[in-house]
């Protein structure tokens, strides 16, 4: 079930009231949130639930092994490996085996030798790599001892399989959310009215900014032979907009929704094209999985705190997966190589502060010079998200070549602008709010102190993101 | 809780006024489907050649190159359904109706079996059905399918919220008898990768339900025609090089055995095959399957050709 489609607009008023008014219980009230995401989640295709649940059932009981196993490291270790090889062998087959079988067929035959693979006709399952990595977390604190295993399989499972956040993040650690469903839960209305507002900004920029956007790099990505340079500058711009209103437009929604039912997700998304330099790009931009990576990747490895050598092999290694992750193809591996390469060029130009955290940042923008790498970090971004969208390394290096051969060429510029001042526009607001944790959280502010101020907002932005909504696309982040 | 539910439902229902107030609003604003629905009702004893279909005949045909009476009453994107239901409506009020012109898609005898076209370029066309099938529901008038479907907000992708503020004349795209031009000088540069047809694997079962609904809905269209003493003529539309090197030889042969089975049971029935008509040559093509404002021409003239050849008009009334 997707969040910008009627039958949400019908479950999630349906599932509110039975959770309030009908399972008053914290117990039956868990069971009803496991039944209303897998019917959320089998809306799409009912057969995938196995993989969840079986994904679920072994952490959870690995979780309870690492327990019974306490005094016995080695008997720990077997555990949380056997559960992390088998949620990574689950993933790798529906999500990697066709790539690397054919890489290696390609490879064998490129040295003279022939191979026979089979390789496997099966889909992607919605979401399977948010909710492994989820599953993954549990159980790495578990063995690492900074959490509990719970011994209520109903509470697992929810969650593992929260609706709000299961099918695109923001991928939530066990002590954060696991404590949530361990506790009476009570409605909070200044929650929920806030909730309702971080909904109604993330529908905004998914169905009116994002959809709209899309609608035009769809159209004319592949056709980028017949653009000048700053067309396609302008085409990757508008990706660079789609792709972020996509993904914070859903973890807009699903925090709201989440907060609806007495419960707080992460924040996944900090106003990242605000950012000054990449390093802190990175600590705005889907905070949820880059937190997973450092925590369960990148700091194991030895992190920073080891040689200058390998410190910046663990990034490119952190990186290399954090690309791999996003999906099968070298294109996002050269993503994310690409961004472990601006890392480690600003890391070793020292240039890794956040001006967030300074006060000149947050009593606006006073020097040019913020500017200067606000606008030099958006470049540098957009270029990454050339890599990206493209279908294969050639066409995103034809892509690139061709935008900086041809930058000043013929006056063949794209046309569409409205998707742009939308977003121009957008962006603006999120400038204006960039202290809040989203954009309409505005009632302490004169106008909208008002009431029928602020009502007239709902109303305006609903009908607009209703009556001038793009063609209706898929959250572009399901597909990992 | 209570103020919560009393502030939702409250703006819940001042949302439904408004977006009440869109959908009435825009009943007032004409447009192209609006403008056939209205031709059709007050010349319903005037149309004497009637074309039905989707957006093959809507920009393939101008009626006016036809016969005198000929309307074009097609539609983009139009489902079968609302042809049958336009025979089952009208058809009996029409007083001087003599033939009746349906388009044979090509890309419906996939019947399940085929898939989307890996050259095809044209993106987001499925998600555009709904829209056809609402506008075609709200302003045609017919009702197939759930009430919802009425709802342009609902359903519809088109920039409908744009029709308020744009010019009138500019609202209605089909001239006075239903035709819609699509100029040559505003064809894209990978025009021929543009809506290609489904590449079909015959050895793949058939989906008889949708096989069925197909020949169902036409089968009504023929003998409504047969009860109104109409000829009915199906016709295969011209198709461009790129769009015949994928088609089926077996689904062609399929969609005689097809219309041979309408024929059997309606004999008033004809039908023309123009796919590989070596007339039309690549500026007749807008895409790989409709055609140009010089295409259109070419196209009406040979039908007229074909109705006049065949007598499917009444002989004393012929030019």
């Amino acid at each position: 079930m997707l969040f910008n489609s009627i039958e949400f607009i019908l479950f999630l008023p349906i599932v509110f009231f039975l959770y309030w008014f009908v399972f008053k219980k914290r117990q039956v009230q868990n069971l009803f949130i496991v039944v209303a995401s897998y019917i959320f989640y089998g809306w799409w295709d009912w057969r995938f639930l196995v993989l969840i649940a079986v994904t679920s059932c072994c952490s959870f009981f690995s979780g309870l092994l690492l327990k019974h196993y306490n005094s016995d490291e080695r008997a720990r270790k077997s555990v949380s490996g056997a559960n992390i090889v088998l949620n990574l062998g689950i993933l790798f087959v529906f999500k990697y085996f066709n790539f690397f079988t054919d890489n290696f067929i390609l490879l064998f035959r490129n040295l003279g030798f022939h191979l026979d693979v089979v390789t496997i006709n099966v889909i992607l399952p919605v979401g399977i790599s948010f909710y492994t990595f989820q599953a993954l977390s549990y159980t790495i604190d578990v063995y690492r001892n900074k959490i509990a295993p719970t011994h209520d399989i109903v509470e697992f499972f929810a969650f593992i399989s929260f609706f709000p956040q299961l099918v695109a993040g923001p991928i939530e650690r066990a002590t954060s959310l696991l404590p949530q469903f361990q506790r009476e839960r009570e409605f909070n209305y200044a929650d929920a009215v806030d909730g309702m507002r971080q909904m109604l900004w993330g529908f905004l920029k998914k169905v009116l900014v994002a959809d709209n956007c899309a609608f035009y790099v769809n159209r004319y990505w592949d056709l980028y032979d017949s653009f000048s340079g700053i067309s396609l500058f302008a085409l990757a711009v508008l990706f660079t907009i789609q792709i972020y209103c996509d993904f914070s437009g859903y973890s807009d929604i699903a925090i709201g929704c989440a907060r609806l039912f007495g419960i707080n997700l992460k924040r996944n998304f900090e106003f990242p094209y605000f950012s000054n330099n990449i390093p802190e790009f990175w600590r705005r931009w889907h905070i949820s999985l880059m937190t997973w990576f450092r925590d369960y990747v990148y700091i194991p490895l030895g992190g920073s705190r080891c040689a200058k050598w390998k410190h910046y092999s663990n990034i490119i290694v952190v990186w290399s997966i954090s690309g791999l992750w996003h999906g099968a193809n070298w294109t996002f591996v050269c993503w994310g190589l690409y961004h472990a390469f601006l890392l480690i060029i600003y890391n070793i130009l020292g240039l890794t502060k956040s001006i967030h955290s300074s006060d000149g940042f947050r009593c606006g923008l006073k020097l040019i010079n913020d500017i200067l790498k606000i606008g030099l970090t958006f470049f540098l971004v957009v270029f990454g998200w050339i890599l990206f969208r493209s279908e294969n390394v050639i066409q995103a290096y034809r892509f690139i070549s061709r935008m900086f051969l041809t930058f000043f060429d013929c006056p063949h510029i794209m046309l569409e602008k409205q998707p742009l001042y939308i977003a121009a526009i957008m962006l603006l607001v999120e400038w204006l709010q960039r202290e809040k944790q989203h954009a309409l959280q505005f009632p302490n502010v004169y106008p909208f102190t008002l009431r029928t101020i602020r009502w007239i907002v709902y109303i305006a932005i609903t009908v607009i993101v209703v009556c001038f909504r793009g063609q209706s696309q898929t959250f572009i982040y399901f597909q990992f | 809780m209570k103020t919560f539910l009393k502030n939702i439902c409250f703006l819940a229902l001042i949302l439904f006024f408004v977006f009440g107030s869109i959908e009435i609003l825009l009943l007032f604003i004409p447009n192209t489907y609006s403008y056939k629905y209205n031709y059709l009702k007050t010349h319903i004893n005037d149309i004497r050649v009637l074309f039905l279909g989707n957006s093959y005949f809507e920009e393939g045909i101008r009626a006016d190159l036809i016969e005198k009476g000929s309307f074009n009453l097609a539609s983009s994107g139009r489902n079968i359904a609302f042809d049958a239901e336009i025979a089952r409506q009208y058809f009996s009020q029409m007083s001087r109706l003599e033939v009746v012109v349906v388009p044979l898609d090509y890309s419906v005898f996939d019947f399940g079996r085929g898939v989307k076209n890996p050259q095809d370029k044209r993106l987001g066309i499925e998600a555009m059905a709904s829209s056809f099938w609402c506008m075609n529901y709200k302003y045609l008038n017919l009702h197939v399918g759930p009430f919802w479907n009425w709802s342009e907000i609902l359903n519809s992708r088109f920039n409908y919220m744009s029709r308020f503020w744009q010019d009138r004349s500019e609202s209605v795209e089909c001239d006075s008898l239903g035709y819609v031009k699509l100029e040559l000088g505003s064809r894209v540069s990978d025009w021929e990768c543009r809506s290609l047809p489904p590449i079909i694997d015959t050895s793949k079962p058939i989906d008889f339900l949708s096989y069925n609904n197909y020949y169902q809905n036409l089968l009504t269209i023929a003998k409504c025609c047969q009860q109104a003493g109409v000829k009915f003529l199906l016709v295969n539309t011209p198709k461009s090089e790129l769009y015949q090197k994928d088609v089926n030889a077996n689904v062609m042969n399929e969609i005689s055995q097809f219309v041979k089975r309408i024929q059997a049971e309606c004999a008033n029935t004809f039908y023309v095959d123009y796919t590989y008509d070596t007339d039309f040559v690549d500026s007749d093509f807008y895409d790989a399957c409709h055609l140009t404002d010089c295409g259109a021409i070419k196209f009406s003239v040979k039908i007229r050709h074909f109705i006049v050849m065949n007598n499917l008009l009444k002989p004393k009334i012929r030019r």
